[in-house]
This record gives structure tokens, C-alpha cells and sequence, in this order.
């Protein structure tokens, strides 16, 4: 992992994101109107992206649906007035605002889900490859040889690495969903699945049958 | 063949330079407006652009924050806003509560 950093980029302090954050400033004379426009603003972009992952919502709907809504808009809108000074313009103010509003919608809706249904043991242990990688009839030996390689070596993984990368690789769980039934967070899951992967791409190798990347496989 | 290949590709994906979460959590923003703008955020952000391929979690986030500033963007510098949405919601009150 490393840090990025966006020495690459402009800065792009536009006039309409200079008055956002000065307006949005406790104090200034259209503090009040300025909070309203962009909530309504954080509204509509929660309630966007709440639809987008219906989904994962089960049986939500109207009222609850709303509240949801109304609950990621309003705690956007916390955190931009608090971090108004994190703002470095490196984009638009409502693209940076917006940020807020989805990571909000993100978090919430994978709570829900962690309630409604948390994963269950076997989709925590279950080591069954997907069908696309399931060995066929017709497969070429060295493919067979790869698969059985990859479910040997799932099992040479740390217990944490092998819990991980069977929920979110073999069985599709949330990676957030993962981290509250874990007790952790996004990015410490995504380190586990990451090394995962990385041990079990360097098995495969040493056992002969390399893994080509997409990249060269286009190529 | 290939396609089990691209299969087994993408589930191990495991790429060196990937910036992690926490990096791309801070400049989502400013790589969403650049492909926007059309212009390459990849090479901009190129930790980013390797951690958004292999990161359930942060694709998700990303393609929905792309969507929103398209979408709404441009509805930032407007005094009168307009807010269908909203008002089906039954929220004339636009206060957030606190």
C-alpha cells in the first residue's frame, strides 16, 4: 500500500466552491440558506445513491427509506460544516460535499444489511470455487492442476486471510458487511483479502502455474 | 479458456502501487471531477486507479459519487433549487435535524 498523493492535480478553487465555503462559514449573512441548499443538495444525492444500492436494502421502503435518507443527508451535512477547512480544492465543492453523502449511504446501507442478514458461517468457510472457475469435464489438465493448486493453498492462508478472501471472493459478501460482522473496518479487511490474494498468486506460481494478468492475457 | 483465466485473474487480484482505502478516501473527489473533465485521473492518481479495480467497497463508493456529481453537479451554483425529489419525500421543511 502506499500513500497517494495529488501533486499531480490543480488546484481548482472555482468561484461557485469559494462561495460555498465562505457562505457555509458560521457567521456569514447566508449561513442559514446556504445549509438549507446543500442539504437539499446531500438529499438528493443520498436518496440517488440509496436507490442505486436497493439491493442491498431487502424489504426498505417509504417511510424507513426516507429516514435513511434523511439520516445520511443530515450526518453528511455534520462532518462537511465541521471539516469545511479540509478542503484543499482539489475539485468542485458539491463533488467534494457528495463524497460525504455516498460514503454516509455506504456505511448505513451496509448496517442494514449486517442486521438484516449477517453472514452466515458457511458463506465465512465455504471454499467453493465460483462456477466460472469450477474444473469441468473438458478442462485441459494444467487447468485442473491450477484449481486444485488454488483450493490447496486457500488453505495455507492465516485464518483471518482464508476467512476473508472466502467471504468476498468465493462468496460474494460486502466487503463492509464483512468488516461489522468482523468487528473491523474497510480498509483493514481489504489488507487481509489483499495479502490473501498475494499469497495465493505466489503459490500458484511456484507451483508452475502462474496466474497472467489481464493485462497480458489482452496482450 | 480465457474467460476462466480472466476469472482467476480478477479474483486474485493483487496489484503493487495499490494505495489502499484510506489514501483513495481522500481524493475520490478530485479523481471523480478529472474523468468527469475528461481528463486522465488514472495517471493523476495511479495508486488509486489500481486500489478502485481490486476493492469492492471503493468501486462501489466511486461509481456512486461519479454518478452524483454528474447528475447534481452542476446543480451547486444554483440560489433556487429545485428539489423534486425532496418535495415527493414530503419534506418541506429542508432544515437537516440535528
Amino acid at each position: 500500500m502506499i500513500n497517494e498523493r495529488p501533486a499531480a492535480t490543480t488546484e481548482r478553487h472555482d468561484e461557485d466552491s469559494r462561495q460555498w465555503v465562505e457562505q457555509l462559514r458560521a457567521g456569514h449573512p447566508r449561513h442559514d440558506e446556504a445549509v438549507a441548499r446543500l442539504h437539499a443538495l446531500l438529499l438528493r444525492v443520498a436518496v440517488h445513491e440509496l436507490s442505486r444500492r436497493r439491493s442491498q436494502l431487502g424489504s426498505v421502503a417509504g417511510p424507513e427509506f426516507e429516514d435513511l435518507a434523511q439520516q445520511a443527508a443530515d450526518d453528511a451535512l455534520l462532518s462537511i460544516v465541521r471539516r469545511l477547512d479540509d478542503f484543499r480544492g482539489l475539485s468542485r465543492f458539491t463533488t467534494w460535499a457528495y463524497k460525504f453523502a455516498v460514503f454516509e449511504v455506504s456505511s448505513k446501507v451496509a448496517r442494514h444489511a449486517w442486521r438484516r442478514q449477517p453472514p452466515s458461517a458457511e458463506e465465512l468457510t465455504s471454499e467453493r470455487l465460483p462456477d466460472g472457475l469450477s474444473p469441468r469435464p473438458g478442462d485441459r489438465l494444467e487447468q485442473r492442476e491450477q484449481l486444485k493448486t488454488l483450493s490447496d493453498a486457500i488453505g495455507s492462508l492465516t485464518a483471518r486471510q482464508r476467512e476473508v478472501f472466502v467471504a468476498i471472493a468465493l462468496n460474494d459478501v460486502p466487503i463492509d458487511v464483512l468488516a461489522l460482522q468482523l468487528g473491523s473496518n474497510r480498509n483493514a479487511i481489504y489488507k487481509n483479502l489483499f495479502d490473501a490474494r498475494r499469497k495465493l498468486r505466489g503459490s500458484l506460481a511456484r507451483a508452475g502455474h502462474p496466474v497472467l494478468e489481464e493485462d497480458a492475457i489482452a496482450g | 479458456m480465457s474467460h476462466d483465466l480472466h476469472h482467476l485473474d480478477d479474483l486474485l487480484r493483487a496489484t503493487d502501487g495499490d494505495a489502499g482505502c484510506t489514501a483513495g478516501e481522500g481524493i475520490l473527489d478530485a479523481y471523480v471531477d478529472l474523468e468527469l473533465a475528461g481528463e486522465d485521473a488514472a495517471a493523476a492518481f495511479p495508486g488509486t486507479a489500481i486500489h478502485l479495480r481490486s476493492c469492492p467497497g471503493c468501486r462501489a463508493d466511486h461509481d456512486g459519487l461519479l454518478e452524483a456529481a454528474h447528475l447534481f453537479g452542476d446543480l451547486g451554483h444554483s440560489s433556487d433549487l429545485v428539489d423534486p425529489e425532496a418535495r415527493s419525500l414530503g419534506k418541506n421543511d429542508r432544515r437537516p435535524r440535528h
